[in-house]
């Protein structure tokens, strides 16, 4: 049963492909008629399992936000959807995804699921990126234990979840803000792979930077 | 036979997960989970991609995966980062104002180290930085540029336009009335309307009370002149403008406004007109058929500063076909 699933991406996601419709009130109408669709299918729960074989159930709308998960359901080509719930948990083969980064994934999913679609007419990449993170997202990725936080980002980014490897990536980019290199080295155990005299040159290029104003 | 091949899959697949497992075993010797050096390129690019330009300078050193993909997903330059860090300041303590000096070799080491830079946004003149005095360009990949003009640019542009004709896609460019001509003026908007690419064209001007320099109705008249009869026709590409411009009389608002109903592939329009405080009162007739041709439009801004927009000009807009889902913005100052 499980060899069912497959990770053709040449299928499915042709919806967000649509060609937009021009009439405002259409549009509304159609916007509705998407999130009640949306919403009756998050009632519908699926399995996953995590590469050490725990399995963590997840609302059917909140898990497609794996761009990955949403591709392998959709090559199912299953009409009734209700069926979905009763299969095998979707085996999720990568080292990252632990019971514990599964387990966090599903969470953040699950409270993520009914975020509004990006809408194309402002979608202002420059924004999104500087935009802050939520209340929620700060405390949901404040993670003491750092292997774990790295399966997470790791783990989400196997599965395609990009809103969650933001979240992540933001959290990372926030911590070592402003800090020296040494600092950053220990914190994200980065291993020094450049000669003393390579270090001293890049510093000599940007020499600059550090010069008071 | 079809169970044997079930089995040989079977063991095929017990194989790999050994494999698999063994290669974890391996890897985990050389990247503990908690290191940031199990993560490959393209993880390691898009997380470093949320650093501030300050930081991805400072963590250039830090290994080589860092040195590799810090700077490739930077795409834009901002005024507060590390921007004002390229311009030395010279101040005058005499008389209270400053100014302004690029460091050159700053600039150029930036313009190496960030390929993928495609947008700026700065408030002082850096075209005589992009462009070398040998004519060089510095930052060969920009889509976006907002700048002022200073009159000394006159023989950087071309060099500039020429570079940018068809890979420029927004630019922005301010000018200073009471400081050029408006022979220059006509010049520099006909030198860049070489630039086919450009989908997007904002000519704001600069200062906020621009009738007390005195800018006299020959020069006025000069630039409406162009901007109606040759400007809409240079243009045919653009599909937003934004322009800033001092009117002196009704005639001239309408003639400007009407005139841009040449521009067919438009899709926002915004206007703000300059006009003196004698037309304070005084209604301004432009109506929203005039701009019919512009059947794409789906943004329309008008701005009177002065004057007043006749009403009629909102109700015709639920009538009309072409604007009736046009977004429309007018401001009755």
């Amino acid at each position: 049963m499980n060899g069912e699933y497959s990770l053709d991406t040449t299928e499915g996601m042709a919806a967000s492909g649509d060609p937009p419709t021009n009439n405002a009130v259409d549009d509304y109408d159609a916007e509705e008629a998407l999130e009640r669709q949306r919403e009756e299918e998050n009632k519908i729960k699926i399995k996953l399992k995590s590469f050490e074989g725990g399995v963590y159930e997840c609302g059917l709308t909140a898990a497609k936000m794996s761009v990955m998960v949403a591709n392998m359901l959709d090559a199912l080509q299953e009409t009734d959807l209700t069926k979905i719930a009763t299969r095998e948990p979707i085996p999720l083969q990568n080292d990252a995804v632990t019971n514990k980064a599964l387990e966090k994934i599903v969470e953040w999913v699950d409270h993520h699921w009914d975020d509004p679609p990006i809408d194309p007419d402002f979608d202002d990449e420059k924004e999104r990126r500087n935009e802050e993170l939520s209340h929620w997202d700060k405390q949901f990725i404040d993670i003491a234990d750092q292997g774990e936080l790295f399966d997470i980002i790791a783990a989400a980014n196997f599965m395609d979840i990009k809103g969650l490897v933001e979240v992540g990536a933001k959290h990372i980019c926030n911590k070592i803000k402003g800090k020296s290199c040494t600092e950053v080295r220990e914190m994200l155990k980065i291993h020094n792979d450049f000669t003393p005299e390579e270090e001293a040159a890049i510093h000599k290029e940007n020499e600059w930077i550090y010069a008071k104003d | 036979m079809a169970e044997e091949e079930d089995n040989e899959c079977q063991e095929l697949c017990q194989k790999l997960q050994i494999v698999s497992i063994d290669m974890k075993f391996t890897e985990e010797e050389y990247y503990p989970k908690d290191s940031f050096d199990r993560y490959g390129d393209d993880l390691c690019e898009e997380i470093l991609s949320y650093l501030s330009l300050e930081d991805c300078f400072r963590f250039e050193c830090l290994s080589k995966q860092w040195q590799r993909l810090v700077f490739k997903s930077q795409v834009c330059l901002n005024v507060d980062e590390v921007v004002r860090k390229l311009i030395i300041r010279i101040d005058i303590k005499s008389r209270s104002e400053w100014f302004a000096k690029i460091n050159w070799e700053a600039l150029e080491s930036m313009g190496k180290k960030l390929p993928n830079i495609t947008s700026i946004d700065i408030n002082i003149n850096l075209l005589s930085s992009i462009v070398t005095e040998n004519n060089e360009i510095l930052l060969k990949n920009l889509t976006h540029f907002r700048y002022p003009y200073e009159t000394s640019d006159g023989n950087l542009l071309p060099a500039f336009v020429d570079h940018y004709k068809n890979s420029l896609k927004s630019f922005s460019i301010v000018f200073n009335w009471d400081l050029m001509s408006a022979e220059e003026y006509i010049h520099v908007l006909s030198l860049t309307s070489q630039m086919k690419g450009m989908r997007e064209l904002s000519v704001p001007l600069n200062g906020t009370n621009v009738w007390e320099h005195n800018i006299n109705s020959h020069t006025i008249h000069s630039i409406v002149h162009y901007h109606c009869e040759e400007f809409v026709n240079q243009w045919p590409h653009l599909k937003r403008y934004r322009l800033h411009l001092l009117c002196k009389t009704d005639p001239q608002v309408r003639r400007v406004y009407e005139s841009a109903n040449r521009m067919i592939g438009l899709r926002r329009l915004e206007f703000m007109f300059e006009t003196p405080l004698d037309l304070i009162g005084h209604k301004v007739l432009v109506t929203p058929k005039s701009l019919s041709p512009l059947k794409r439009l789906t943004h329309l801004s008008i701005c009177l500063r002065n004057g007043v927009l006749d009403e009629t000009l909102l109700d015709s807009i639920d009538t009309h076909y072409v604007l009736s889902r046009t977004h429309t913005e007018l401001n009755k100052d």
